[in-house]
């Protein structure tokens, strides 16, 4: 295929914009698929993508495109994870591009993330077409939404389609536009082989499946081929394009310009990095492409099977996902109150959840998490420096000089209205005032530094519920900055419960530690005797609670002669227990190590 | 759990003896008589008003149905009848004799002494129908009195007023009964402890031989349920419920009513026969919609659907074996439900039946709550301690 009848490109759009029912009405307009081929949303494969409406893994499908100049096209369309904890991976599928579609819902306009994924394609000097999306609904202001494209993002909207991917209006109008407004790739098919890993996939009868963009030369089957970053080298067992959900293995290979995937035998998604350059071993690239990262996990937390038994099945569901996903970090670990387990690293909060529901959905794994954390930097007097990522690990008072913690640069694009309030919020959370930008009369974003731990406790939660939902957040790790941090200890029953411990920020801990105490306090169920519930900072207590002990668990009632009936009552009740944590003498239920983590904004109003 | 001792285990012999065939069984009846003038707030019982063609259509059915266990009535001796509902009292003389002959005509023996009680409610007693109970062979009624104040009365949903209960009992003193049990209930929404011990106190003067109290326990389903959650009704507070409780024992025991089940009390030698007999396993049948039966060690119980149960011309088709004992589930249920009783579980009761010690069978759990002072030990016997009756739930669940 000549270059110039080529067409890789993006959708970016915020979450609920269309992303997804556009790329599924661009599939069936170009007729790779039959009615009766099409899901719902072909691009989002997982159940859980679905249901949570966001694409997580990056894929890509290859399509043709009959135009009205006659002639035939090929249109990549490589799909992108809507969510900033993937925003790497986004900078690559986007860096596999010439173009993307910008779509922005036209009963709500530009967001955050919008934004965030937009300036992206700029930086990466991306043809961008804006798309006004959902033009069908009463509700829709194309004219408002193409005037703040224009004001905020700076594009030109005078070409821009107006469609609705749910009815398919338009669609051919979108399709025409790619032709016309993205340009086609370049590159020389003749050069060295430069071929940009923008994600990959474990497949147990090929191995890694690498989903690449060539840039420079060609690969072929039979190749021996080099992974510049991750220094391994591989022979080319296949490879070829994608069609819609199936993979076309292709005699002539992919040269310059085309996006296609192979394989070659590997067994570890670790060795195929996104953002990874590939190349040919026998006449290599003088450098590989640029923008290559290794991307280091920034929320961790404890992962426990709530039945200490299925810890063997935790540790290979956790293997199993880590084939596929190569952000995700686990090692094994104990803890006193929860036994055998993991601390697991992830890229961000939405990752965590994310893994947390795959292993309840596809490995039916009960789990007890600890609360979430950053990884500090924990410089000792003995001038060693070590990076925390699990509380209790935290050396004694007397060794620690100082430590630091990861601040990010927080974008955040609100009505302004909502202003004040989001700006009370972000100083509650420690957050430094950068700068306001006034991106049309009724918009702005607010910049801030920001502390990643304040982020990742409840941020996303309280961001939405003080804006009714219209604030969209975008941020990026900056640096690390000293701070005068601590570590929280609950204590149940005068015992220190490892799992509930978190590090803090001094001037939270008592408030915090308070509010903790009272969750516990209505988690644990009376006991036969009384239960302390303490906080403490270094054995100081800060806040206390009790849990008052059992007075009344009779069911005085006969139910006639129906035995069997009072039988499944104590039955179902002693069940309940059976699920409870053993800690000391004290039973501990799953949903009292969940309530560390929960939303404090219920108690604030 | 070995299962050694019990059952001589001869080779090549399938013809096991496990125990001498009983000439005659002793067994309890159960009549559930479903309908009511209006369902109470905290009802989950099976039972709804119903007209006069449904109440015909289930008294034939019922009659039925009792007929129909000919030959089980003909090898037992019937030790207690109770006739429990739904409100049983709203029978009509007529169909209540039309009833009770056909029970008395279906039966083979009774034990001398007998208790056949009704479960009346009070403003639907008259001086017919207690007359008429009365004849046919009834020796005890119950009574849902519940509470002594009208405004409690009214707020769970009660028919009756305090002076229909007074007018009730009169006229059964009148028909001849002197056995009476009334049912009362404490934790109910807006009840203050001395609201309570006025009922206590009101209850006694009318000098019944027998008294249950239970706790309202708000089930799922019900309108109380509802009312609880929206807030439009207040529950006591636990400590307080508890408080009420204390007080039953104490108000109780004074005027000389022994406490021998978690919620009965009763006059010496006055204990209800037919209660007991569902905490020592001895056998029931239970008649009517929705009714439970023990027999053969089977757990079984009728059909809660009353077109169901009002059309089948197969009475037998009516019940589900719902579970089989084992010796293990009949060992469970020994403990669990003779801890019930203040008087608590023999062993030598125990080893007599299974041949081996509760504390061989159940050391840990036995251990562990004498520790954790839910039981005790009295002569032999096991039982409940003071706190082990706030607690019992937790008892229970060791053995279950």
């Amino acid at each position: 295929m000549i270059q110039k009848n080529i067409r890789n490109f993006s959708i970016i759009a915020h979450i609920d914009h269309g992303k997804s029912t556009l790329a599924d009405r661009i599939i069936e307009k170009t007729g790779l698929l039959t009615q009766r081929e099409m899901q719902d949303q072909v691009l989002d494969n997982m159940e859980l993508e679905r249901e949570r409406g966001i694409t997580i893994k990056a894929q890509a499908v290859r399509l043709i495109y009959h135009a009205k100049d006659g002639q035939e096209y090929i249109f990549n369309l490589i799909d992108t994870p809507g969510h900033v904890d993937f925003n790497y991976e986004v900078s690559r599928s986007l860096a596999a591009c010439e173009g993307a579609l910008l779509v922005v819902d036209s009963t709500q306009g530009v967001e955050a993330q919008t934004l965030a994924n937009c300036y992206l394609a700029l930086d990466h000097n991306l043809e961008i077409l804006p798309v006004i999306n959902k033009i069908d609904l009463i509700s829709a202001d194309p004219d408002r939404v193409k005037q703040e494209i224009e004001d905020i993002i700076g594009l030109d909207t005078e070409k821009a389609p107006l469609i609705s991917a749910k009815t398919g209006q338009n669609i051919d109008e979108v399709l025409e536009k790619i032709v016309e407004c993205l340009p086609p790739p370049e590159g020389d098919p003749d050069a060295p082989l430069q071929a940009l890993i923008f994600d990959s996939l474990y497949d147990s009868y090929r191995g890694v499946i690498v989903f690449i963009r060539v840039k420079e030369g060609r690969i072929r089957k039979g190749m021996r081929i080099r992974l510049m970053a991750a220094g391994k080298e591989y022979d080319v067992v296949e490879a070829g394009y994608m069609g819609a959900g199936t993979l076309m293995p292709s005699e002539e290979g992919l040269s310059a310009g085309e996006v296609g995937y192979f394989t070659a035998s590997i067994k570890e998604v670790s060795h195929t990095r996104v953002g990874d350059t590939v190349t040919d071993a026998a006449r290599p690239a003088a450098e590989p492409l640029p923008g290559y990262k290794e991307v280091q996990p920034m929320v961790y937390c404890g992962m426990y099977p709530a039945d200490g038994s299925h810890y063997p099945d935790l540790r290979d569901a956790l293997e199993k996902l880590k084939l596929n996903d190569a952000s995700l970090h686990f090692e094994a670990e104990t803890s006193k109150a929860l036994g055998f387990g993991f601390r697991c690293g992830f890229l961000g909060l939405l990752h965590m959840e994310i893994i947390e529901e795959r292993l309840d959905r596809e490995f039916n794994l009960d789990l007890i998490t600890t609360a979430p954390g950053v990884v500090y930097r924990v410089y000792k007097t003995n001038g060693e420096m070590i990076e925390l990522s699990n509380p209790a690990d935290l050396p004694d008072a007397g060794e620690i000089s100082y430590m630091e913690e990861p601040m990010v640069k927080a974008e955040i694009m609100l009505p302004t209205e909502y202003i004040g309030t989001i700006m009370k919020l972000c100083q509650d959370r420690r957050g430094v005032y950068v700068s306001t930008e006034y991106v049309e009369n009724t918009r702005a974003i607010l910049h801030y530094r920001m502390p990643l731990n304040e982020i990742i406790y409840d941020f996303f939660d309280a961001l939405k519920s003080r804006s009714r939902g219209y604030a969209s957040l975008d941020y990026e790790l900056e640096s690390y900055e000293r701070s005068s941090l601590v570590r929280l200890d609950m204590l149940i029953n005068r015992e220190p419960v490892d799992a509930l411990s978190f590090i803090v920020h001094e001037s939270k801990a008592y408030e915090r530690g308070r509010r903790i105490a009272e969750r516990l306090k209505d988690e644990i169920p009376r006991h036969l005797f009384e239960i302390p519930i303490q906080a403490a900072i270094g054995g100081k207590v800060i806040a206390r609670e009790t849990v008052k002990a059992m007075r009344k668990d009779v069911l005085a009632k006969c139910y006639g002669g129906d035995i069997t009936r009072k039988k499944k009552l104590l039955e179902k009740q002693k069940e309940g227990k059976k699920r409870m944590r053993q800690f000391g003498e004290v039973e501990i239920p799953q949903a009292a190590f969940m309530s560390v983590l929960k939303f404090d904004e219920d108690d604030k109003t | 759990m070995s299962m050694a001792g019990e059952i001589p285990a001869v080779s090549g012999d399938t013809t096991w003896i496990t125990c001498e065939p009983t000439a005659v069984r002793s067994l309890g009846v159960y009549i559930h008589y479903p309908f009511c003038v209006r369902k109470c707030a905290y009802c989950d019982f099976l039972s709804a008003p119903g007209d006069d063609a449904a109440r015909k259509a289930y008294l034939e059915a019922l009659i039925r149905e009792i007929r129909g266990q000919k030959s089980l009535f003909e090898e037992s001796v019937i030790r207690s009848v109770f006739i429990g509902g739904g409100t049983p009292s709203l029978m009509e003389p007529d169909e209540f004799a039309e009833l009770a002959s056909a029970l008395r005509g279906t039966a083979g023996d009774w034990e001398a002494d007998a208790e056949w009680t009704i479960e009346a409610n009070p403003g639907t007693v008259t001086q017919d129908k207690a007359r008429c109970w009365r004849e046919q062979g009834v020796n005890r009624v119950s009574m849902g009195m519940q509470a002594s104040q009208d405004r409690l009365l009214r707020r769970i949903g009660r028919i009756h007023v305090m002076e229909d209960v007074r007018q009730s009992v009169r006229i059964l003193r009148e028909a001849g009964f002197d056995n009476l049990n009334l049912d009362l209930m404490m934790g109910l929404p807006d009840q203050s402890r001395e609201d309570w011990q006025e009922t206590l106190r009101e209850a006694l003067a009318l000098e019944p031989t027998h008294l249950s109290c239970y706790s309202l326990i708000v089930e799922d389903g019900t309108p109380l349920k509802n009312m609880v959650e929206s807030g439009q009704m207040l529950l006591p507070d636990e400590d307080t419920e508890r408080e009420m409780y204390a007080d039953t024992i104490r108000i109780l025991d004074a005027a000389g009513y022994k406490q021998y089940e978690i919620s009965n009390f009763a006059e010496p030698g006055r204990e209800s026969r037919h209660n007991l007999s569902y905490w020592d396993l001895s056998e029931y049948i239970g008649l009517g919609l929705g009714a439970s039966s023990y027999l053969d060690g089977r757990r079984i119980k009728n059909t809660s659907d009353l077109r169901q149960y009002i059309k089948e011309e197969h009475p037998e088709r009516l019940a589900v074996v719902e579970e089989t004992l084992n010796r293990q589930d009949r060992m469970s249920e020994w403990m669990f439900l003779g801890l019930r009783k203040t008087a608590g579980v023999s062993d030598t009761d125990f080893k007599e039946m299974f041949g081996q010690s509760f504390d061989e069978i159940y050391p840990e759990q036995i251990a562990k709550l004498l520790w954790d002072g839910l039981l005790e030990r009295k002569a032999g016997r096991l039982c409940l301690t003071r706190r082990g009756l706030d607690l019992a739930n937790i008892v229970f669940e060791a053995f279950v």
